[in-house]
């Protein structure tokens, strides 16, 4: 009997899985595509006439490849995917609070609103938990962005190209650390390294950079990049265009939020 | 949400919540035997990452269980990228394993070194809730699965007191969900229960139910 459910299992897990897309392309890079998302998918067969800011809406197997596509229209941008910026704003004054223990710290995290949809982005979820708890506590907390190399993707075949959580620094006994509060994929609050090593699977650590070209155009030799920025950034975009333009992004407004509150979580 | 079930035996169950049972601690704890629990109310487990270096995505999910005068309900998603069967459950034990426990070092925390932390088997979360025949066994297939049963608390409570002695008792316990592609490379150093393929035995989800309402 055993050797019969043995056999069922099996011939169940041959059968093919294909996981949904519908994203706009950010850039094509050694034969993956890095979705505007987060996501990537591996091209088996060279580009197929694909291209950055291309949208399209496809499947992706099992092992990411991806194995099926139609180019969409796709004419309205995400509102949330705007910029934010306010006029001549060149000057950065933005300060993070200080949390004042590592209790506090856990109070924090442990505040995080866990009523997130299954599928959410990680940009959204970020920015509603770090806002979420300004407005609670008035505590100004800083983004953690990590950048994943094409060449670490393709090593591990890892499914995303960059990763946003909140940080914060905290004073633990007169040390101040910056501690990532990642409330999906951890159960407390990680110091940077702690936080890297979960998707970083070589440990190897990851290089800070202020600059998103240093990452762009990175010659495969890092595994991953971060960069800190303040908790007003939400997407990578925004942080590409703060180097090209020299203006910050130094307020969310509340339309923002709320579309963020609205694709990433489900009403209390 | 379309849920997706796949057979397995009944025999299989049992064997995975009594491997590994330690008699002599079970006999210890007499005295804190039928202690009487609250255990009415609504409990949450965020569901988070275990061996997601095997597979390059993290999966996630969440627990509910709802306990409402003679009714348990329990409902867990996961979100994760293997469309295979995904064992799962409610361990005894009162804190998820992680990379740490991997006692034999292999980098990849298997089923025993699990076990060991989020204890044994408390209720099986397949089709059958209260171990009746129908529905035993059955456990959900599928990547992003939903999963939600309902059944007497009151049998519920008999079939655990029977097989472990204890009132139920849901505060801090732990639940676990198994299962990666068929297509992971695993070393021989892993273990298994039960003559289940290793990648069906994998955790890849924890969390620790929490008392919300």
């Amino acid at each position: 009997m055993k050797y019969f459910l043995l056999a069922v299992i099996m011939m169940n897990s041959l059968k093919i899985s294909a996981e949904s897309i519908s994203n706009r392309i950010y850039k094509i890079e050694n034969g993956l595509i890095k979705f505007e998302n987060g996501r990537v998918a591996f091209l088996k067969n060279g580009h197929q006439g694909l291209k950055s800011q291309d949208y399209i809406k496809g499947e992706i197997d099992n092992q990411s490849n991806l194995i099926s596509f139609i180019k969409v229209n796709h004419m309205n941008s995400d509102p949330v995917k705007s910029f934010f910026f306010e006029e001549n704003e060149y000057e950065d004054t933005f300060e993070p609070s200080i949390v004042s223990s590592l209790k506090d710290a856990d109070e924090i995290f442990s505040r995080s609103n866990p009523h997130y949809k299954r599928i959410s982005e990680c940009s959204d979820r970020a920015h509603v938990w770090a806002h979420d708890e300004f407005k609670v506590s008035g505590t100004k907390s800083m983004k953690a962005f990590i950048f994943f190399t094409a060449s670490y993707i393709n090593s591990v075949r890892f499914k995303w190209w960059f990763h946003v959580a909140p940080m914060y620094k905290v004073n633990d006994k007169g040390n101040f650390k910056d501690m990532v509060m990642d409330f999906r994929y951890s159960d407390r609050p990680l110091t940077v390294k702690e936080w890297s090593d979960q998707f970083v699977y070589t440990k190897r650590p990851c290089k800070v950079t202020t600059k998103f070209s240093e990452y762009d155009v990175n010659p495969q030799t890092e595994n991953c990049y971060l960069i800190f920025e303040s908790m007003h950034y939400k997407i990578p975009g925004e942080i590409h265009e703060k180097e090209l333009s020299w203006r910050l992004k130094t307020k969310t407004t509340e339309y923002e939020l709320k579309a963020s509150y609205r694709y990433a979580f489900d009403p209390k | 949400m379309k849920k997706i079930y796949f057979p397995i035996f009944t025999v299989l169950s049992l064997i995975i919540s009594s491997c590994g049972k330690d008699n002599k601690s079970s006999q210890k704890n007499t005295s804190q035997e039928f202690e009487e629990q609250q255990s009415h109310g609504v409990y949450r487990a965020i569901l988070r990452p275990l061996n997601n270096h095997l597979s390059g995505f993290l999966p996630t999910g969440k627990a509910i269980v709802e306990i409402d005068k003679e009714q348990i309900q329990i409902s867990t998603h996961l979100d994760d990228d293997a469309k295979v069967l995904h064992i799962q459950s409610i361990q005894n034990g009162t804190r998820c394993p992680s990379l740490n426990d991997d006692t034999n070092q292999d980098g990849i925390l298997d089923i025993e070194e699990a076990t060991a932390v989020a204890g044994e088997v408390l209720i099986h979360l397949d089709g059958s809730l209260d171990g009746g025949p129908e529905g035993d066994g059955l456990y959900p297939w599928g990547s992003g699965f939903s999963y939600k049963k309902r059944a007497d608390l009151p049998v519920i409570e008999n079939e655990i007191r029977l097989r472990t002695k204890k009132n139920l008792a849901l505060a801090d316990r732990v639940v676990m969900i198994y299962g990666v592609s068929k297509n992971t490379p695993l070393p021989e150093t892993v273990a298994t229960r039960s003559q289940l393929p290793k990648d069906s035995s994998i955790p890849v989800v924890c969390g620790v139910l929490t008392k919300i309402q």
